[in-house]
């Protein structure tokens, strides 16, 4: 018996402090179970509880959001801005000739402004093969050039397939019969490589693929892009 | 002692109280806060910023190489062949049709093509580089013999696949009808593409991975155009684009 005074004595406060009477209790359950309700009818009926709240919400959430929204934006379109400056800074201020190899004519620019458009003859694409094997294809190279130098009245310096072209033999690299005047008209501009922007006697053939390699141009094209191009400006081939 | 115990006939009410509230803030609040939020990040406006961000930052990389690259711009239906950053040509779009896995996702889309495409190989309906081989003549009077005409080669119907990388597929037609000889030739382009495609499919069957297809690009343009560009892209030439 004293054991289990003893006991009461030790659960008794835990219980009158701990659990409320048998009202509150009662209430307490009551209200457990109405709570549990509620929420169970909150979560089935959240979508449909969302669409007026999200209305609701747009007015002001909508200035907040779209504050944000628009600084975001405004960051990214000044990112855009400057990218968009920065590519175009690439174009060349300085005059520059275009040189289409498919169609075989040439527009000379300014900018993004066409200063002047005409034919030109590119490489024929012939691959000449010599008896001893040797081969040379007559392509004119694609890509970005610029110009090495300018010449007035230029002498063409006959390479070995000139001779083998035509049948003759080779000459020494010094021989005098390698050079040859006015075949390359008034002007020349120097691409390296060998490559050049010049004249020539067979002007019936511009426009039409037939050069070694090299961009030939009519008299009056020629003198037009050799006084509008200066040393170092750029050459786009495609 | 006596302070814990009289807490607790008020926390479990409380905590009861809260849960409609708890419920209210996880199920209806939040999810609509967080709805308007990405219904309006993702606005058009966003997307088509983050788009042309893309584009710029590629075409800033692509200038940094000296070859010739290509632009597909499909907001203003151009193909732009250009070298550090000056348009060499422009070629109108006449029809595309594309297939992209990211295109609905936008992010992925922007990382996508903030990088040039590089060109890893293609083949076509006519040759890139369009060689006639010439022996030399053994003397004078033999080459004196060889009358040379010169003549525009005559143009041929242009059917190409150009492959880049990030499994990025760029087929190129002409708008022009085609014969029979053309329509030959388009189908044995298009039967390389087929087997080349089997063998993806296969190669991805049998190492495990999921069987998807590629990216893939069809654009028409003119017969000038379509040769223009496949002549001029280099090896590993470089490729922006510009989605709409």
């Amino acid at each position: 018996m004293s054991e289990i005074q003893e006991t009461a004595d030790i659960t008794a406060p835990e219980e009158g402090a701990a659990s409320p009477s048998g009202g509150s209790r009662t209430a307490l359950v009551v209200a457990a179970a109405f709570s549990l309700l509620v929420s169970l009818i909150l979560i089935y009926y959240a979508p449909d509880l969302r669409k007026p709240l999200v209305v609701m919400l747009k007015p002001g959430q909508q200035a907040d959001s779209s504050q944000i929204l628009d600084k975001a934006q405004q960051k990214l379109q000044r990112q855009v801005q400057t990218l968009k400056t920065r590519f175009e800074r690439q174009t060349p201020k300085a005059n520059y000739i275009i040189v289409n190899t498919n169609a075989d004519s040439f527009a000379v620019m300014q900018g993004t402004t066409l200063l002047k458009k005409g034919v030109c003859s590119t490489g024929s694409y012939i691959m000449l093969v010599a008896h001893d094997q040797r081969k040379w294809v007559f392509k004119t190279p694609r890509g970005m050039f610029s110009i090495k130098g300018k010449l007035t009245n230029p002498v063409w310096h006959k390479p070995d397939w000139a001779f083998i072209e035509e049948g003759l033999p080779v000459p020494p690299q010094h021989s005098n019969s390698r050079f040859e005047r006015g075949v390359l008209g008034d002007y020349a501009l120097y691409l390296g490589d060998g490559y050049m922007l010049h004249g020539t006697l067979y002007q019936r053939f511009l426009g039409l693929p037939v050069t070694h390699g090299c961009i030939r141009l009519g008299d009056d094209d020629l003198e037009y892009v050799y006084t509008h191009l200066d040393v170092g400006s750029k050459v786009f081939i495609y | 002692m006596n302070a814990e115990f009289r807490a607790r006939p008020v926390l479990l009410p409380a905590l009861l109280l809260a849960m409609p509230i708890l419920v209210l803030l996880i199920f209806v609040i939040l999810p609509a806060f967080t709805f308007y939020s990405k219904a309006s990040t993702e606005s058009g406006l966003q997307k088509n910023l983050q788009l042309e961000n893309s584009f710029y930052l590629t075409q800033l990389e692509k200038v940094k190489a000296d070859s010739i690259g290509m632009t597909v711009n499909l907001r203003d239906s151009m193909v732009i062949l250009d070298v550090k950053g000056v348009t060499l040509r422009q070629c109108r779009i006449e029809e595309y049709a594309l297939q992209y896995r990211h295109l609905t996702n936008t992010d992925s889309l922007a990382a996508d093509l903030s990088k040039p495409f590089i060109l890893q190989y293609g083949w076509g309906s006519t040759a890139k580089i369009p060689i006639m081989v010439k022996n030399a003549p053994k003397d004078t009077a033999e080459a004196n013999q060889e009358l040379y005409q010169p003549v525009r080669p005559p143009k041929k119907d242009i059917f190409v696949y150009l492959q880049f990388d990030k499994d990025f597929l760029l087929y190129l037609k002409q708008n022009e009808p085609v014969g029979l000889k053309g329509w030959l030739n388009r189908r044995k382009v298009h039967f390389r593409q087929y087997a080349a495609e089997w063998q993806r499919a296969f190669s991805q069957l049998i190492t495990g991975r999921r069987i998807q297809p590629g990216n893939k690009l069809e654009i028409t343009l003119s017969q000038d155009d379509a040769l223009a560009v496949y002549r001029a892209l280099p090896k590993h030439g470089q490729m922006a684009l510009y989605l709409p």
